[in-house]
């Protein structure tokens, strides 16, 4: 017979023939045990598998909450996009509402300005303006405002239109107090028909507000907003 | 290792055919017989009950572990190709899912973007909404001449009045109630609100009537009548309400 695992016939050596496995498991208890062994590691990988197949088949990359919310996002596609337009929508009345706050509400007001608007309503409504006094300029939560003095003259009518006229001013002005005084320089006898007792002579003093926007104000904020919109 | 046996030991103990010695025979011939059936000589003339293994202990013990191995290898083969094919799978499956959720997610995308810039203009809304309402109630309204025509209307009620019966109004104030600071607790004297009014009674009948109607005009509250030094009989009544206001002035 030919040696074909030794390398050298005159050097045979039984260990260096033998493979490392037998070597090592060349007692049956030895092979028992490690066969068991290895046999146990592989029926507890497969429990493992079997219980736990998340370990190999979960999807390692993406957590968990960002598929439920991608899965959340892709089926109610639809009930956003209407939630968006009418978030749009609902911008779109809001900035109408500030167009029109804009229109009554100037950014800045100027002292002149004001006291031309007066000039021009008492004209209108044949009063006549004694005196207009500028007061002080205050930054409120809501806008700012000038607040103005005015003595005035004229019919309680006349009086009443002016008041009138100037909440509709395009620019309009507040009174947020008057005081009117019988004038008694008018014979009272003259007052007999309702007619006549509407067009009796009246001082009036009134406290006047011009509101405008402003700078640290809300409505400044609001219109520097729409800039930013716009813009 | 025990496989290291002398060689004596290995080969001494072999039954070898006759005429032949030990000695005859290559000890490497001789190893190659080992791995040939096991060697065992059984006496017929013994009824077959004896058996003789003349191989060595240490080669008895390696030739039943690799027997022990092969029974072995087939059940491990076995749960080794289930185990492996399960994680196969799982993996396969895994891989799958994980190309599956890309996809979701990068379906999702625009629409997270197009969720989160909803919630920026809702976000915004409210506040500019709530901006409007607040700006709105500071424009101007003629709320002091709405009292004025309250009054006159409660002054002036229906038919017209004899001249012993009027009620001349020699002076009216008004003031609506101004922004203030809301961190007092009260409002400050100069952003009350305040109404008065000087009347010539020229009756006393008229006083309460007229009174009542001021009451019912809803622009004034808390009316109260009162004469001067509270004397009655004198023509001049004076008039203290509070008026109502819809708006705060700024």
């Amino acid at each position: 017979m030919t040696n074909h695992r030794g390398t050298d016939p005159g050097t045979w050596n039984p260990s260096n023939s033998t493979p490392w496995l037998l070597r090592v498991l060349n007692t049956p208890l030895r092979s028992h045990v490690a066969s068991g062994v290895l046999a146990g590691i592989l029926v507890a990988s497969m429990a493992w598998l079997w219980f736990h197949p998340e370990s190999l088949a979960g999807d390692r990359t993406h957590q968990p909450e960002l598929i439920a919310d991608a899965t959340n996002l892709v089926s109610n596609r639809q009930n956003l996009q209407n939630r968006f337009a009418a978030a749009t929508a609902h911008r779109d009345r809001c900035n109408h509402r500030i167009d029109e706050i804009i229109h009554w509400l100037p950014d800045s007001r100027s002292w002149e300005s004001i006291r031309a608007s007066l000039r021009t309503v008492a004209a209108s409504n044949e009063v006549q303006l004694i005196s207009l006094d500028r007061g002080k300029t205050h930054q409120g939560a809501r806008v700012a405002v000038i607040s103005t003095r005015c003595e005035i003259h004229g019919t309680y009518n006349h009086i009443c239109a002016f008041l009138s006229q100037l909440a509709l001013l395009d620019w309009p002005i507040w009174c947020d107090e008057i005081r009117i005084v019988r004038d008694n320089q008018v014979d009272q006898s003259e007052v007999e028909s309702i007619d006549s007792r509407a067009s009796v002579e009246c001082v009036a003093t009134l406290s006047l507000r011009s509101p405008f926007a402003g700078k640290k104000t809300t409505a400044g904020k609001l219109i520097q907003r729409r800039a930013t919109d716009e813009s | 290792m025990p496989e290291s046996l002398p060689d004596n030991e290995h080969f001494a103990t072999a039954v070898l055919p006759p005429g032949q010695s030990a000695h005859n025979e290559s000890p490497v011939e001789a190893f190659d017989a080992v791995d040939t059936p096991p060697a065992e000589l059984c006496l017929d003339s013994l009824g077959g009950w004896q058996d003789f293994e003349l191989l060595p202990p240490s080669y008895r013990a390696r030739r039943n572990a690799q027997r022990a191995i092969h029974r072995w290898s087939s059940v491990i083969l076995i749960l080794l190709t289930v185990t492996l094919g399960s994680a196969a799978a799982l993996w396969a499956r895994g891989q799958r899912v994980t190309r599956q959720n890309a996809e979701l997610v990068a379906q999702a995308e625009p629409i997270r973007e197009l969720r989160q810039a909803t919630r920026v203009i809702e976000a915004e809304n409210l506040l500019l909404e709530k901006w409007c309402l607040w700006v709105e109630s500071a424009k101007p309204d003629d709320c002091v001449l709405q009292t004025l025509a309250a009054v006159a209307l409660a002054t002036q009620n229906g038919d017209p009045l004899p001249p012993q019966k009027h009620l001349d109004v020699q002076s009216i104030e008004v003031k609506l109630p101004l922004e203030y600071d809301l961190a007092s607790e009260n409002p400050p004297t100069w952003a009350a609100p305040k109404f008065s009014m000087t009347v010539t009674a020229n009756s006393r009948d008229v006083l309460m009537p007229w009174n009542d109607r001021l009451e019912k005009t809803g622009r004034l509250e808390n009316v109260k009548l009162t004469a001067p030094g509270g004397v009655w009989h004198e023509a001049l009544i004076q008039v203290n309400a509070t008026p109502l206001a819809t708006r705060t002035v700024p």
